[in-house]
């Protein structure tokens, strides 16, 4: 153990949220005091995660968080060891339920506790990472159940998470660490050993990748016991994984995945070299939030995909990976990447609809590259999100976790509050010109997942695809007239060219 | 912003910051404010009733300059009594979205947008809720939309037929979730009369209907979108005084219209043991629920708070169910078994969903949870078990609740939707505290029995 202080700063974080950093001692610990409210809340989050994961082995960055969690805990201090079972029952009455979250280049393990108990939990929190008993039953149970969700959860029950994990695999190519979803592939996971788990913690759970936070009731012994925990880590040997460059597409592609679901679901998009450490991050978020704001109607796709035409449940467009959207409605914290990508995510429409529906995304997303967004959606969207960022944050855990974000990417200061402040001194033609920059229309790579991909690739291959409104809707004139120049797009894409996979092919 | 650069004056002396940061008891928590020491609600709250039956449930909460806020229609699924119109509620919130009588639709949206505020509504079998986030000091507009729209709805029918396509896409979204398929198959068989026989969102061909029903929405608003049936809950930073003032002004002349909720039929009671098994139409792990009849919310007496104990006694992560037939075994994928609270008497389900090594043991899991509803008869509840249960719940509580002004809005206004008192919270919490160990076994030979038992058993196409 290295006993060395190193890049350690406690940062005290004000009540409003601000946090203050200190650029001559970067802070990995970040504390936030607030009394008012009776709990506690830790996340440790180690810079390591799917992106981390060898050759042969994808899928052991979760499997090593997995099991660090879930494989039980050996003694430490005065706690004793305790098998998974026994530590649970220990867990329980706490209601303190360790949770693990693992993305490409995040690891976190986070919990809740209530004031009185913070001290306690935080120590059992410290067990389960400093002494993991990593039980080899408990390890081929973790194996089993992620061999299931690749096998089954991915290619077959979630259609459109299917086809955002297909979209990655085609945006970043095979070899890039991207490539895999999180739980990794079939192979992968099945060859990992628990002599893998040990290697892959011994060098990642260190401290050159590990930021603390905690927030809420904060007593002198919790501070102290988190200032032992932080000093008591090995050093590690890198800050972050090297990741090679992302593809540059200097075409379109289209890739239909074939799964077994009633409706088809579109995907499109492309790597960017935007992140939030850019100075052009708030001219594209004020654009991604007009153009396809997350599940509202402020973006451009809801009203003329969903409210409009009355296609499907929402389309909405990313400059930020967002898992699991279809279970959250704002941005989750700990899903930092240092590679973005720009892309838009059709919802499910009727089979007879999808031709249409992937010709209105490529069609608009290059109309909104050539000419970026109107003067009267610069306004509306600048004024909303002058009103919205703050709100985005109003709970404790999400504010900790959106600091912890911050120290990943290097951006100094309270994010959301000069987020705000830089939105609300754009100008629109510091957001078109943003918007020419990052949206790449040549570079369109699409994915569309249907069941019927003979009968998609026909269509989208034929001069014409027309939309079918459902029994009554009306559109205006002008929008009929829009209709028939969507029906008659060209994707880009040579009916030769289209690439056909079965779903499950995406996690063996 | 001025404090942050003073800070980093200091910082960039070469210090780092370790201090001890006293909170003041600022945050606009006012002194003429009652903390009821023993309550779990610890910050300030103020309710209030208006005179046309609206209710008020303000709490003060430390989130600087913003309040969420949530407004709750005692309407569901439940309420959809009609043939033909079952998921009406769920449509009906969908069609809240669509303009008032002198704001259109994009116009009504244009508030929300103007002022930055996240909304959203939802629907379940008992509540329709519309909820957001919004900065302080645009509350008052947010509140006037939404008096607004519950008061002066009104968009054409090519608005309707547009929304109707809407919810057909979030139906044939659901349905590609075998979870779904099971929720719909479960609620069919296991009641006859009463409405929670179908899904909030309704059945398919009710829904292929929708473009068709311009005129019977109206009577359906009328009839549950009235002061009487709902609440407005903001938790977050406001004063008390101005929240209610504004709420009065927006929503005090609001008049009950003459139609009254209708009727819904009462389920008889069952008598059988029920049982199903469906084909989910692609390949998908085996999933089994095998639920019973359990009692209505309420906490008048200790039967829900057994319940909620039982289900984390005997089938939590840390029960020996758990632990013989998904950690040791294998058998199992995931066990679920939370208790939904309900108007009307409900269903408590225990789904198992199958791992790859437990598809051909249906017969012995199916048996294993039987058994364990024998045991929680027969055999006394262990205490230390009972009490961990019972401190889990309080604990459980008071993180998640309180974590954000949005998740306490969100319960306060769940348990006030079947209680309409404050004081409910700490009734749910001195109920679970009372159960003793003769109630656990109580309930269970009262309610966990074969006559209220209704099973569906969810297989994947073999491919």
């Amino acid at each position: 153990m290295n006993k060395k202080l190193f890049g350690l700063g406690f940062v005290v974080l004000a009540l409003a949220g601000s946090v203050f950093y200190s650029p001559s001692c970067l802070g990995k610990v970040l504390l936030e005091k607030n009394n008012d409210l009776p709990l506690t809340v830790f996340n440790i989050t180690f810079r390591a995660g799917s992106a981390d994961d060898p050759q042969a082995r994808q899928g052991l960055a979760n499997l090593t968080a997995r099991l660090v969690r879930e494989g039980g805990v050996k003694a430490l201090g005065d706690l004793p060891a305790l098998t998974r079972p026994e530590l649970e029952k220990v867990l329980f009455p706490l209601a303190a339920d360790i949770s693990v979250s693992v993305n490409k280049e995040q690891t976190s393990f986070s919990v809740m506790a209530t004031a009185e108990n913070g001290d306690r939990v935080f120590a059992l929190l410290r067990q389960v990472l400093q002494a993991p008993a990593l039980d080899p039953v408990e390890f081929k149970r973790i194996k089993e159940e992620t061999k299931l969700s690749l096998t089954q959860k991915w290619p077959q029950q979630d259609q459109e998470e299917l086809g955002k994990a297909a979209l990655e695999r085609v945006m970043y190519g095979p070899a890039h660490p991207y490539s895999h979803v999180v739980e990794g592939t079939l192979a992968g996971v099945e060859a990992t050993t628990i002599e893998d788990v040990k290697e892959f913690a011994a060098k990642l759970y260190t401290k050159q990748r590990l930021t603390v936070g905690v927030t809420g009731v904060i007593g002198g012994d919790l501070e102290a016991a988190v200032k032992v925990f932080n000093d008591s880590l090995p050093e590690g040997e890198s800050a972050k994984a090297t990741l090679p460059a992302a593809p540059a597409h200097t075409a379109r592609t289209l890739t239909l995945v074939k799964g077994d679901f009633e409706g088809t679901g579109v995907h499109l998009g492309h790597p960017t070299s935007l992140t939030r450490a850019s100075a052009d991050f708030p001219a594209m978020f004020l654009a991604n939030n007009a153009y396809g704001k997350h599940r509202d109607f402020v973006g451009r796709l809801m009203r003329i995909v969903r409210e409009i035409r009355s296609m499907n449940y929402g389309t909405y467009s990313y400059i930020e990976e967002f898992p699991n959207g279809g279970r959250y409605l704002s941005e989750q914290t700990q899903v930092a990447r240092s590679q973005q990508a720009f892309t838009v995510w059709g919802r499910p429409t009727t089979a007879e609809n999808g031709c249409f529906l992937l010709r209105l995304l490529a069609r608009e997303t290059t109309k909104l590259a050539n000419e970026g967004i109107t003067e009267e959606e610069f306004k509306r969207v600048q004024k909303y999100l002058i009103g919205n960022i703050p709100i985005t944050a109003a709970g404790i855990e999400k504010r900790l976790g959106i600091s912890i974000d911050s120290e990943f990417y290097g951006v100094t200061g309270d994010y959301l509050a000069n987020l705000q402040a830089k939105v609300s001194e754009l100008t629109h033609e510091q957001v078109n010109a943003a918007i020419k920059k990052y949206v790449q229309p040549e570079s369109l790579q699409m994915v569309v997942v249907t069941k019927d991909t003979d009968a998609f690739s026909k269509e989208i291959s034929s001069d014409k695809c027309e939309i079918t409104y459902k029994d009554g809707v009306e559109v205006p004139a002008e929008i009929s007239e829009e209709d028939k120049k969507i029906a008659v797009y060209d994707v880009g894409v040579e009916a030769a060219q289209i690439k056909v996979v079965p779903a499950a092919s995406l996690f063996e | 912003m001025g404090k942050s650069s003073l800070f980093f004056g200091v910082a960039s002396l070469g210090l780092c910051l370790l201090v001890a940061c006293t909170k003041n008891s600022t945050n606009g928590m006012g002194a003429n404010v009652n903390r009821a020491s023993k309550s779990i609600l610890t910050l300030p709250h103020q309710t209030a009733t208006l005179e046309n039956g609206l209710k008020v449930f303000l709490v003060k909460y430390p989130s600087t300059g913003v309040v969420a806020y949530q407004l709750g229609v005692r309407v569901g699924s439940r309420n959809e009594v009609e043939k033909g119109k079952s998921g009406f509620a769920h449509f009906f919130e969908h069609l809240m979205f669509r303009g008032t009588k002198t704001l259109s639709s994009q116009e009504f949206g244009a508030i929300y947008t103007e002022n930055g505020v996240s909304y959203n509504a939802w629907t379940w079998y008992d509540m329709t809720n519309y909820h957001g986030k919004v900065a302080s000091r645009y509350l008052d507009k947010i509140l006037a939309a939404e008096a607004d729209r519950f008061q002066n709805l009104d968009f054409s029918e090519a608005a309707l037929k547009a929304e109707a396509g809407a919810v057909m896409g979030e139906y044939l979204k659901s349905a590609s979730d075998p979870g779904f398929l099971m929720e719909e198959t479960m609620q069919e068989l296991a009641y006859k009369s009463h409405t929670y026989g179908h899904t909030t969102l309704g059945y398919k061909a009710d829904i292929e209907q929708y473009p068709n029903r311009y005129q019977d929405v109206w009577p359906f608003f009328k009839r549950y979108y009235r002061p009487s049936n709902v609440r407005i809950v903001l938790v977050g930073d406001i004063e008390f005084d101005k929240a209610l003032e504004l709420i009065r002004a927006n929503f005090g002349a609001w008049e009950n219209p003459a139609e009254l909720p209708q009727e819904v039929t009462p389920e008889s009671e069952q008598n059988d043991e029920r049982s199903k098994a469906v084909e989910f139409p692609s390949a998908t792990p085996t999933r089994i629920a095998i639920a019973h009849k359990v009692p209505a919310f309420g906490t008048k007496d200790v039967e829900n708070a057994a319940l909620k104990l039982i289900a984390d006694v005997y089938f939590s992560e840390t029960s020996e169910f758990q632990k013989i037939y998904r950690f040791e075994k294998g058998w199992l994928d995931s066990v679920s078994a939370f208790p939904f609270e309900t108007v009307d008497p409900g269903l408590w389900k225990v789904e198992l969903v199958l791992s790859e090594a437990g598809k051909d043991k249906e017969a012995e899991l199916k048996q294993a949870v039987l058994d364990e509803m024998e045991k929680i008869k027969n055999s006394p509840v262990d205490t230390a078990e009972l009490t961990s249960a019972k401190m889990r719940a309080r604990n459980a509580a008071l993180t998640q609740w309180f974590s954000a002004p949005d998740s306490l809005a969100g319960q306060i206004n769940w348990y006030t939707n079947f209680e309409a008192d404050f004081e409910v919270l700490d009734r749910v919490f001195q109920r679970i505290d009372e159960v003793q160990p003769s109630d656990v076994a109580a309930f269970a030979k009262k309610y966990l029995v074969n006559t209220k038992r209704t099973t569906v058993t969810l297989r994947g196409k073999v491919q």
